[in-house]
C-alpha cells in the first residue's frame, strides 16, 4: 500500500493529490428499523477491524510521516445503506467477513419487524472516510 | 469449513454476483457515486484535471467522475471489469475516458496526472 502512494507521487504533477476514499476505521454500524411510526434502532452490529482499512490508514500515516505527502483534508461523513428483508440482512452478514450480527441482534430484529414492511425497511449507518494528500515537493529524508 | 472459510466464499460467490450484474451499483455496500465526489470537491476542484483512478470496477465511479474532470483514465486488475467500465463509458457517450486493464498498485504509471483516487481501492 506504501508502495502504491509512493508510485501515486512519481506520476502526479507538483501540487498534485492523492484522493483515499474508502470506509472509516473505527465505527459502529447501526441498525434501524423503518416502521410505520418512524425509524427504530436496533441496535450496533459488531465490526472488527478490517485488515485492509487498517492497513491503508497505516500506509497513508507514513507516506506523510516520510515528507512524501501532506493531508490537505480529512472527513467522515454518515452515510445509510438500505436492505429489503431478513435475506438481504444474512447475506450482508455472510460477505462481510468483519461483521457480525450477534443472535440477541437478530432477535430483536426479528421481533420489531413491522407488520406492514414498505419498501427497504431495515437501515444501516456506516461511516465514509475521506482524505486527500498533497504531494510534497521535496521529501524530508 | 471454518466460519471464516465459509465466509470467504461466500464474499467470493458475492464478487462473481456482482460481476454478472454488470453496470448495476449495489446501494446496499457503496454509497451513491455523487455523495462521494460532493464531498472529494469540498476539497479539490476536478474540472480540468486529468485523474488516475486505481481499480475502477465496473466504472461505479468512473461515470460521474468523467462528468466532473477533464481527463480520467482508469486502471482495474480485473479483466472483466475493466471490459465493463470501457463499455459502460462508451454506452454513455463519454469520450475522456480511457480504461485499462492493470495491477492496481504496480500499474500506477504514465502521467502526470493531476490527482490519483483510490475509491475503496487502497485497503
Amino acid at each position: 500500500m506504501v508502495d502504491a502512494l509512493q508510485n501515486a507521487w512519481r506520476v502526479l504533477r507538483p501540487r498534485g493529490v492523492v484522493i483515499d476514499a474508502r470506509p472509516a476505521l473505527e465505527y459502529r454500524p447501526r441498525l434501524a428499523l423503518r416502521q410505520s411510526d418512524g425509524l427504530r434502532v436496533i441496535g450496533d452490529i459488531l465490526r472488527e477491524q478490517d485488515p485492509g482499512v487498517a492497513g491503508a490508514s497505516r500506509a497513508a500515516r507514513q507516506v506523510v510521516r516520510d515528507g512524501w505527502f501532506r493531508v490537505l483534508s480529512r472527513t467522515r461523513r454518515r452515510w445509510t445503506a438500505r436492505y429489503s428483508d431478513l435475506e438481504d440482512l444474512a447475506w450482508l452478514e455472510s460477505v462481510t467477513s468483519s461483521w457480525t450480527i450477534t443472535p440477541s441482534l437478530w432477535k430483536r430484529v426479528r421481533a420489531a419487524w413491522p407488520r406492514h414492511a414498505g419498501p427497504d425497511p431495515i437501515e444501516i449507518g456506516r461511516v465514509y472516510s475521506l482524505t486527500i494528500l498533497r504531494k510534497q515537493a521535496r521529501r524530508t529524508d | 469449513m471454518s466460519p471464516r472459510a465459509r465466509r470467504a466464499a461466500a464474499s467470493a460467490d458475492a464478487f462473481g454476483w456482482i460481476t454478472e450484474r454488470s453496470d448495476f451499483d449495489d446501494p446496499r455496500g457503496y454509497p451513491p457515486a455523487g455523495f462521494e465526489f460532493d464531498l472529494v470537491e469540498k476539497s479539490v476542484r476536478l474540472a480540468g484535471k486529468h485523474v488516475l483512478e486505481v481499480g475502477c470496477g465496473n466504472g461505479r465511479l468512473t461515470v460521474e467522475l468523467a462528468t466532473r474532470a477533464r481527463q480520467v483514465t482508469s486502471i482495474e486488475p480485473h479483466p472483466d471489469f475493466a471490459a465493463r467500465a470501457r463499455a459502460r463509458a462508451r454506452r454513455l457517450g463519454l469520450r475522456n475516458v480511457t480504461v485499462r486493464a492493470r495491477p492496481a498498485q504496480t500499474g500506477i504509471r504514465g502521467g502526470p496526472y493531476d490527482a490519483v483516487l483510490f475509491s475503496w481501492s487502497l485497503c
